[in-house]
């Protein structure tokens, strides 16, 4: 094997990695917006307990999963941050701004009362819904139409996937970052103003 | 000999073709896990009568419910791949996979918007729609996909090919573009209804969301 050949070995693995993630985040967005409109499900299950101990067990579960799936999805979509993926790799155009999306529900999360606070669970769903939206808008109608050719394939197909328009797409990631720096200060900011309160103590 | 671009990208190409080759082989193994578990239920509940303490008896119940519609989430998830156009028109897949996938996420809705746990018609109407997805995918998947090698007569090695998307792509097609349409509407008048019912009075029957944020 040349050293030309071991280098392509190593960009396949990078390539490989990068378009499981992106397909993977597609899944990940489906789980994340399907578990937060399941919760008048998960709420209406609680009552056919009948103590509370299972109660709190499955609302747990319930929270612990459908919050963890959000911050995988805002994990990984750190690769649209990445400018040299995002010029050469065939991406959904939008998926860093979906990452805000995530993101600011994450803060939303982190700022309201929970599940009871109904103008945060709105604002929070429109913000998933909207990221699901701009993501796998794009992923399966650009990224995931790059081997198909017709008239409205190859009009419609370039706009929406990032190698293919860079012009648009670098500024986007650029844009995404610095809403996510944004949202990252917010949160720090808001974080050390909570010091004082403290954690309710056990009974 | 290839060079490194040429290299890099067969492999990925590889790669990319035998994960998902790899996701739609286990499919019906995740299929048939789903359906042991839904229609496990009157052997789950006649076990739940026998346990003595109603702690038991919680465990158990939020046990199964927990496997159960985990396992119909994950299959979902994995399901969605049938619904990209560059792997179900060119790698080739089972051709109505796609309709299984929709009517899965039928499945999983109804489950949201009626108590299938408790309303007799609606959990019959979840079992018919479980079968009726689980059948679409698990015979093209067998008899398409995985009796590509077989030495069949013509007219059953056409019915065969017939049940690959790639080798069929008449059919596939519209069967694509459909249930891409279908899935998104079904979805968005999911979240509406959501949005909607988000602080509305609820059912006497229906609890309170839990919330004791201090």
């Amino acid at each position: 094997m040349t050293a030309d050949q071991v280098s392509g070995l190593f960009s396949a693995g990078e390539g490989f990695m990068e378009g499981t993630i992106a397909a993977a985040l597609v899944v990940l967005w489906v789980l994340a917006l399907g578990l937060h409109l399941a919760q008048p499900y998960m709420a209406r299950t609680t009552g056919k307990f009948t103590l509370r101990l299972g109660a709190d067990l499955w609302w747990i579960i319930y929270v612990a999963l459908r919050d963890i799936f959000l911050v995988q999805v805002f994990l990984g979509s750190f690769i649209f941050l990445y400018p040299d993926v995002v010029k050469a790799k065939e991406l959904p155009i939008t998926g860093g701004l979906a990452a805000v999306c995530a993101f600011a529900a994450l803060l939303i999360k982190l700022m309201t009362k929970g599940d009871g606070d109904l103008r945060g669970m709105r604002i929070q769903t429109l913000l998933i819904g909207l990221g699901a939206v701009l993501y796998v808008g794009p992923y399966f109608l650009g990224t995931q139409m790059t081997l198909l050719a017709g008239k409205l394939t190859d009009q419609y197909m370039p706009l929406l996937v990032t190698s293919k328009n860079p012009d648009v797409a670098l500024p986007l990631s650029y844009l995404s970052a610095a809403l996510i720096g944004i949202l990252g200060i917010a949160a720090v900011v808001y974080n050390l103003r909570q010091t004082v309160v403290r954690r309710p103590k056990a009974v | 000999m290839l060079n490194a671009d040429d290299l890099a990208t067969a492999l990925t190409n590889g790669g990319s073709g035998w994960m998902v080759l790899s996701v739609a082989a286990v499919l019906p193994i995740l299929w048939a896990f789903t359906l042991v578990l839904h229609f496990s239920r009157p052997y789950v509940i006649r076990f739940l009568m026998r346990l003595t303490l109603r702690f038991g008896g919680d465990v158990w119940w939020l046990s199964y419910v927990l496997m159960r519609d985990a396992l119909m989430a994950i299959t979902l998830g994995l399901s969605m791949i049938f619904l990209m156009p560059n792997l179900y028109l060119k790698i080739g897949l089972p051709i109505t996979a796609p309709i299984a996938t929709l009517i899965l996420f039928w499945a999983l809705v109804l489950k949201l918007i009626r108590d299938t746990d408790d309303d007799p018609a609606a959990f019959r109407l979840v079992s018919i729609l479980l079968v009726v997805a689980s059948v679409l995918y698990i015979v093209p998947q067998v008899y398409g996909m995985e009796a590509a090698d077989q030495a069949y007569p013509d007219a059953l090695r056409s019915l065969s090919n017939a049940m690959i998307s790639s080798q069929n792509l008449v059919v596939a097609r519209p069967i694509m573009w459909l249930t891409l349409g279908l899935f998104a509407i079904t979805g968005a008048a999911l979240f509406g209804r959501f949005l909607m019912r988000l602080g509305a009075p609820r059912d006497e029957s229906e609890p309170e969301v839990p919330s004791r944020a201090p």
